[in-house]
């Protein structure tokens, strides 16, 4: 789990390939110019114009400071790349043979953490065919992220050598790729009736760590396999005049192979069994237990640990659609559209199985084998219609709605057998003889008597069964007035309502098995002398419970009915500059959770002005502030946005390009915790005596500045020089003393430089500079910053050439 | 599968019955000349009187109109050095292959209008239609009388970029694009953000989805052509959010759900374009974004946080524990998937 910063040397190849490039531009540029056109011309090679081009080199990297996070954020590595591949076939005549048209575009392949491939290909009036492959390469390992941030101190007694209970890496790193793909045809694009076929496919496979809470936080790996297929197909009729009606059938197909085991048995019990005693490590707070270890170094087999674990399941889903879709101008000074859409979709979890080994000392549970299955549906409808209607030639009429409705039952079934032990080196007992029906296989090693419960212990066997029901319909309307008052001048105003019903519903029953020892524990606990309802005494001592008269649990519908103003502004005062501003005014008369706001404006001003042929400047403001202001939340939010950019173009050959954004994040909000680092003077929270109320105040205000350089000195040689310089400064609410602000004080800073020269007309030489830095403030005292710092450095040196043919 | 699939014969019916009724609408008279168009020129009635307001109507008259060739004895080189050469190797140029419409239907009139007014009076650009002066709405017209139809552009007369008074060619340039995919004016995301200034600064923080790499589009999320969802945003195939498209094992149904998910959507933990805060989370710590909703003791709708997780012990991110956040079918608190 220790991790010690990488330092990485660039490659000294990288140094001799620069020399090598520098003399060769010194050479090259002392050549006579060439004619070079700004754009590639490509060569006509029968019916086709074919443009291509190739850029391939080497990216060294010097990186210093944590590599995690610099894998985290950048993730960009060293080697030889294919930077870029291009094609793009044209028709000369416009009657190719096979295509008119034909794009071909890649990036990234050669062990950058982002391949891309696009193709288009099309032949007018016949098809339109597109492709696009992704492969995203996802690294995360953010060490503050699901950091238990354990402390140093009081130190752990007896532990073995080399021991610190910080944790270097998040518990929840992974390194999965997705790759992506979407195929998509149209047939007979031009005609009246046309087609469309389409198929899509995600998967997304890889190592993940994770941590599941049993007494304690094991750490464990995921082994991620999961598949999404989408077909599409569907079909335009176009037989009356400017109307349009789609009808398409869409079929997603997901499934879900994961699987998790524990790996993490990085300690021994005396009888040598290595064992996981997870991430949380607080001597202090008694994490994973009391006295870790014992004063051989071993782990106390009196704890929270675990000696393996596997966990496996199959997740099937399914879901049909289908869609029925108009589109029309047929009446006049009516412009219509119109969606519906039904999904009915199962879901299926077969072989769910969960088998662990160790110790849970609160119950004494020591081995567990659980199974079981889930099947649920997803019902899904949706109709949308839009009318434009133009009362006269300035004067139009809008009208937007939208409803949907979605509700997703789904049932778990899961049979649960516990055994359990005092301790990890005592195989449990399993209860004998039997008199009951006893559905659990008994575990390898374990030996017949009368298994060893306390009051807290869990039932021997359970089988439960659990459901949940959630369900949201929402209707929304917007209608508008738009009015063009001129060309240069347009005003709009209207009305939005959203009316949104939600409800969820859960239901649990369970048939248990409490066999002795302390049968008389958990629902079957006396009360008063008395067996509880729903339980019944075996002969053999045990009880069994089955829940009496289940019934749903319901959280009670929730309604929410928003009003919104909506108004917009357009003005074009002169013919090179825009200006537009909207806004919405919204208040609701309920929420559906706490930092939902109740009333919320939202303002939007942009403008883009080029008042000279050689100078574009363009700024934008937006604004969201929301309100939740009632009693005991109190939530008052906001989110501003400042930006301005300008763009000199003073000749051909130079451009400049400056910008700067200040974004202020706001949030404040009463929250109710408990913890021993609280301020004293803290009242209650409302209906709790253990827990305490205070105002968290969040704010993240960021900086974000960037320029660009492009100069052609010569024409042969193009330089850039640029950055983006982000800066944040902010302040959280801190409820724990082990917390460090983290990203809150933080910079992250990109500038980058390079030139490119031009050899020959096809060929481009490119040496690029790119520096990436991130850099958190440390807090003084706080131990996950003192050993585990984020920062990073990285310089980035990519020679590459390009050849155009 | 089997509930979906009874419903297909009746939306077939009910797709066949709409046709029916606008057909039985159609009171103009028009439908039968229309008709005879194919897809391009349907787009846009030349017989509709009183809704010039709604589509550039062109004028019918073969006198009005001097043909490519006119054209291009003035515009070879202007308004710039091989601006014809250019344009006959765009994809617009494949209308004055067509064989079928009319004169308005081919070329540089296609979108200009009749030249004959122009070229009798010299060149005068008071006589023909030039984009430069004209508002979206204007110019939007005239695209879409060929571009309308299809999910992607139907609803741009109802979309925000419209009522700003952004029209097509103000991220389209049929002459001179930088991108000859789509003929964009510049590539994305830089195109966008020309507009959207406040995107650019959250994709250039620490945690963010990768568009500036280029691995993902704006044009992946949403629909700058308009769409019945809030923010111009797409969905999946099946009606969700569009995260799940990429993002596809937060889909479920789940049998515990963490209703939030699916009710407020993602953005209710998430700022989705970019964020200083790790996994783009709203709030830099975890534990005080579920406190933000997980707090007060009577609320029902999401239970209090319980008196036993003291925060400076152990519980200072809750996912340590709470890892199917997203969802789960074996846990009602989450602590599996």
């Amino acid at each position: 789990m220790n991790h010690t910063p990488l330092k990485t040397q660039a490659a000294s190849s990288s140094l001799h390939l620069s020399l090598w490039l520098l003399a060769f531009s010194t050479f090259s540029l002392a050549l006579p110019p060439s004619v070079h056109g700004q754009e590639q011309e490509g060569i006509n090679e029968g019916n086709y114009n074919i443009k291509q081009s190739i850029e391939f080199g080497y990216r060294s990297v010097s990186n210093s400071g944590d590599q995690n996070t610099y894998d985290t954020m950048i993730n960009l590595r060293e080697g030889f790349r294919v930077l870029d591949f291009s094609t793009e076939m044209t028709s000369l005549d416009h009657h190719g043979t096979f295509f008119d048209r034909l794009f071909f575009y890649n990036f990234g392949y050669g062990g950058d953490p982002q391949d891309v491939s696009r193709l288009q290909i099309a032949k007018h009036a016949w098809y339109d065919f597109s492709a696009q492959f992704r492969r995203d390469e996802n690294t995360w390992n953010y060490s503050l992220m699901a950091n238990p941030l354990n402390p140093t101190v009081p130190p752990f007694a007896n532990a073995p050598a080399g021991f610190t209970p910080i944790i270097s890496l998040s518990p929840h790193l992974y390194n999965t790729r997705r790759k992506m793909q979407d195929y998509d045809l149209l047939l007979l694009p031009q005609s009246r009736v046309r087609f469309r076929l389409g198929y899509s496919r995600n998967t997304d496979e890889g190592p993940q760590f994770t941590t599941v809470h049993f007494g304690t936080e094991q750490f464990f790996f995921t082994d991620v396999a999961t598949v999404q297929n989408t077909y599409r197909i569907g079909v335009d009729f176009r037989l009356l005049p400017r109307t349009n009606i789609s009808y398409d059938q869409f079929f997603n197909y997901y499934k879900s192979d994961s699987g998790t085991l524990d790996q993490n048995q990085v300690y021994s019990l005396s009888n040598g069994v290595p064992v996981d005693i997870g991430v949380s490590l607080n001597a202090g707070a008694n994490q994973p237990c009391t006295n870790t270890f014992l004063p051989t170094g071993f782990v106390n087999p009196v704890c929270n640990a675990f000696i393996n674990y596997t966990h496996s399941g199959r997740i099937r889903t399914n879901n049909p659609t289908e869609q029925l879709a108009l589109q029309s101008s047929f009446f006049p000074r009516v412009d219509l559209s119109a969606r519906v859409s039904y999904t009915s979709g199962s879901q299926n979890l077969f072989d769910w199985v969960e088998n662990w080994n160790g110790m849970e000392v609160k119950p004494t549970s020591r081995i567990q084998a659980a199974n079981g299955s889930a099947f649920g549906e997803r019902v899904a409808a949706s109709a949308d219609f839009g009318a434009t209607v133009h009362l006269t030639k300035r004067l139009n009429f809008i009208d937007s709605f939208h409803y949907s409705n979605f509700h997703n039952p789904v049932e778990f079934d899961s049979g649960n057998c516990l055994f359990f032990a005092p301790n990890m080196l005592i195989a449990p007992n399993v209860f004998s003889p039997f008199t009951t029906n006893y559905p659990c296989n008994t575990p390898s090693g374990t030996n017949p008597g009368t298994p060893v419960h306390n009051t807290n212990s869990d039932p021997d066997f359970a089988f439960n069964v659990s459901s949940g029901f959630l369900k949201q319909a929402e209707k929304t309307n917007l209608a508008q007035l738009q009015y063009q008052i001129s060309s240069r001048f347009g005003v709009r105003g209207g009305f939005r309502d959203r009316h949104r019903e939600i409800d969820q519903t859960s239901f649990n029953s369970a048939v248990e098995l409490f066999l002795p020892s302390n049968a008389n524990r958990g629902d079957c606990e006396l009360e008063s002398g008395i067996l509880p309802v729903g339980c019944t005494a075996n002969g053999d001592g045990s009880f069994t419970f089955v829940t009496p008269n289940p019934a749903a649990a319901n959280s009670g519908q929730v309604h929410i009915n928003e009003y919104s103003g909506v108004f917009g502004i357009w003005v074009k005062p002169i013919p090179n500059w825009r200006i537009s501003f909207d806004t919405e005014l919204m208040s609701a008369d309920n929420s559906y959770t706490r930092i939902d706001p109740r009333q919320a404006q939202e303002y939007r001003l942009r403008t883009k002005y080029r008042p000279s042929p050689w100078l574009d400047l363009n700024g934008s403001i937006t604004i969201w502030e929301a309100r939740n202001n009632v009693p005991n939340i109190n939530n008052l939010q906001h989110n501003r946005v400042y930006s301005f950019s300008a763009v000199f173009l003073p000749r051909e050959a130079l451009t400049f390009e400056v910008g700067y954004s200040y974004n202020d994040v706001f949030s404040e909000i009463l929250v109710c915790y408990t913890s021993a680092a609280a301020p004293p003077g803290l009242g209650n929270c409302p209906g709790s005596t253990k827990l305490v109320q205070q105002l968290s105040v969040y704010t993240n205000n960021s900086h974000f500045g960037h320029f660009d350089v492009d100069w052609h000195p010569w024409k042969r040689l193009r330089t850039k020089l640029g950055a983006n310089l982000t800066g944040t400064s902010g302040s959280v609410l801190i409820i724990s003393p082990n917390a460090p602000s983290g990203p809150l004080d933080s910079k992250f800073l990109q500038p980058y430089g390079g030139f490119d020269v031009l050899f020959t007309n096809r060929w481009i030489g490119k040496a690029y500079w790119a520096y990436h830095g991130y850099h958190e403030d440390p807090d003084a005292g706080v131990v996950q910053d003192i050993f585990v710092p984020r920062n990073f450095h990285a310089n980035l040196i990519t020679i590459s050439v390009r050849y155009m043919f | 599968m089997s509930v979906g699939h009874r419903f297909a014969p009746a939306l077939f019916l009910a797709a066949a019955l709409l046709t029916v009724v606008l057909a039985a609408g159609n009171t103009s008279g028009q439908s039968g000349k229309n008709s005879q168009a194919v897809a391009s020129p349907q787009a846009a009635s030349t017989s509709q009187k009183g809704s010039q307001a709604v589509t550039y109507q062109r004028p019918t008259d073969p006198s009005l109109y001097v043909g490519e060739e006119a054209c291009k004895s003035c515009h070879e080189d202007m308004p710039s050095q091989g601006f014809v050469k250019k344009y006959e190797s765009s994809p617009h140029f494949a209308t004055t292959l067509d064989t079928k419409h009319g004169p308005e239907w081919h070329g540089c009139e296609a979108c200009h209008g009749p030249g004959k007014e122009h070229v009798e009076g010299g060149g005068d650009k008071t006589k023909i239609f030039t984009f430069k002066n004209a508002s979206a709405k204007e110019i939007s017209a005239r695209c879409l009388g060929c571009h309308e139809y299809g999910a992607e552009h139907a609803n741009f007369g109802r979309s925000a970029h419209l009522q700003n008074n952004v029209g097509c060619t103000d991220c389209h340039d049929p002459h001179n694009p930088k991108e000859s995919q789509h003929l964009m004016r510049e590539k994305q995301p830089q195109l966008c953000y020309t507009c959207h200034l406040e995107l650019q600064q959250a994709f250039a923080r620490p945690f963010h989805h990768r568009v500036n790499e280029g691995l993902v589009k704006c044009v992946d999320c949403h629909n700058p052509h308009g769409g019945f969802e809030a923010r111009q945003l797409r969905t999946t195939s099946t009606g969700d959010t569009v995260c799940f498209k990429c993002h596809t094992e937060k889909a479920g149904p789940f049998v515990f759900e963490h209703p939030v998910v699916k009710v407020d959507g993602c953005a209710a933990c998430h700022t989705p374009h970019g964020s200083s805060n790790p996994r783009l989370l709203k709030r830099s710590q975890v534990n005080l974004l579920c406190l933000e909703c997980h707090s007060l003791a009577v609320d029902p709708g999401a239970p209090a946080i319980p008196s036993f997780h003291n925060q400076a012990v152990k519980y200072q991110a809750c996912t340590l524990c709470h890892t199917a956040i997203h969802g789960s079918n074996a846990s009602s608190v989450f602590f599996k998937p």
